[in-house]
């Protein structure tokens, strides 16, 4: 019960810290899927480095 | 759940689902893959700025750079000046120009600049196009000046320093508080890389915004140029800046004459050899002065040269090597 509560506060903080995509337009995105705010499709974009795949729930 | 990444490129590490962004608004996980959504997209670009607007007055004085930025930065000072950008969605830019690095290094060619400055927001946050750029300008005969906050991961910092050639660092307080408060992050990663930059081989000069109130207390500023002069050296140059209201800081008056002047002074006091005020004019703020015999070797007015008294690199009054990297 503790360790749910503990992933819950982390996983909360994680999500304050990235921002959700805003509705599409102009460079490089275009809604994949209306009206689904985190969902869009890059038509412009380069891969990054320095990042890891991650699963949540395995940390 | 699966898909997420953790973006690994600042200390921040934004953790991100799919779709989401990081707090750079630059960065997204899309599919599962970090992508960049600035990377060739200029929302700012000067083809003939000086060298010394950076401001950088120890490397190639009275030179040109082109000058370039992406939208979005890892950090939100409230006092930035360029918010416009910095703190702008790329997909919400007014104006975007395509310029791929080879198209970048073309356009500084063609301009007759002598370099390439990656400016404006936050190149350690449009770090590939950054580092992909620097190395094109490089094997065209171009340097490289990054103007930052060095708010990035030692490693990809390191990758940055192999083709920079010359940064301007701003270093906001020594302060963690003033670091989270006014900025959201953090001093001791911008220290320690400062000191990669300069164990590197990178030209690396300071600036410190002085802010009334916030930062700008004696003790603050001697243990900034204290820091400077025993963690870098004496001939890093510091630039005392002075602040505007701007963005989410109007509420505080522009910074007086006599702070900065008194900035330059407690620096001199401390050691530092090479100091200048900087968004103001002052008597001999932006001179440089040989430390040795106390002339001007170098008298500007704005970003102007109004004379040049350095010969093969050292004072031409009397002979003192004059760290930098000179015409």
């Amino acid at each position: 019960m503790m360790e749910d509560k503990q992933n819950k506060e982390k996983r909360s903080s994680i999500s304050r810290r990235g921002f959700a995509c805003s509705a599409a337009a102009g460079l490089g995105l275009v809604a994949a899927a209306p009206g689904r705010k985190l969902v869009v499709e890059p038509v412009s974009c380069h891969e990054a480095d320095y990042y890891d795949s991650r699963d949540k729930g395995d940390d | 759940m699966s898909g997420w990444v953790q973006c690994r490129l600042c200390p921040k590490e934004c953790m991100l689902a799919p779709g989401q962004r990081g707090d750079c608004r630059s960065r997204l996980n899309y599919k599962g893959k970090l992508v960049t959504l600035v990377y060739g997209k200029a929302v700012s670009a000067n083809p003939r700025d000086p060298v010394e607007k950076k401001p950088v007055f120890h490397f190639l004085p009275g030179t040109r750079c082109f000058s370039v930025a992406t939208a979005g930065c890892n950090l939100h000072c409230k006092n930035c000046q360029n918010y416009s950008i910095s703190q702008l969605n790329p997909e919400d830019a007014r104006q975007v120009a395509d310029l791929p690095p080879e198209k970048l290094v073309r356009e500084a060619r063609r301009h007759e600049c002598k370099s390439i400055a990656y400016t404006y927001s936050e190149p350690m946050t449009f770090f590939e196009y950054t580092r992909d750029s620097q190395k094109v300008a490089h094997e065209a005969g171009l340097k490289n000046i990054l103007v930052t906050a060095a708010y990035i991961n030692r490693e990809p910092v390191k990758e940055l320093a192999r083709h920079a050639d010359a940064a301007n660092v701003d270093l906001k307080s020594m302060s963690d508080k003033f670091y989270q408060e006014v900025c959201d992050a953090h001093v001791d990663p911008v220290l320690r890389n400062l000191e990669i930059l300069v164990k590197e081989g990178v030209w690396v000069e300071v600036t410190n915004l002085v802010i009334p109130t916030m930062n700008d207390s004696v003790d603050m500023i001697k243990r900034l140029c204290a820091w400077v002069v025993s963690r870098l050296g004496p001939d890093v140059p510091i630039h005392f800046s002075r602040f505007y209201p701007r963005y989410k800081l109007t509420g505080l008056p522009p910074t007086p004459a006599d702070k900065l002047v008194q900035a330059r002074d407690i620096a001199r006091q401390e050691g530092v050899n090479y100091v200048y005020v900087g968004n103001m004019r002052v008597p001999q703020g932006g001179d440089t002065i040989c430390p040795e015999c106390g002339k001007t070797v170098i008298r500007r007015r704005g970003y102007s040269i109004l004379e040049y008294k350095i010969e093969k690199g050292s004072c031409a009054y009397c002979g003192k090597k004059i760290p930098g990297v000179w015409r």
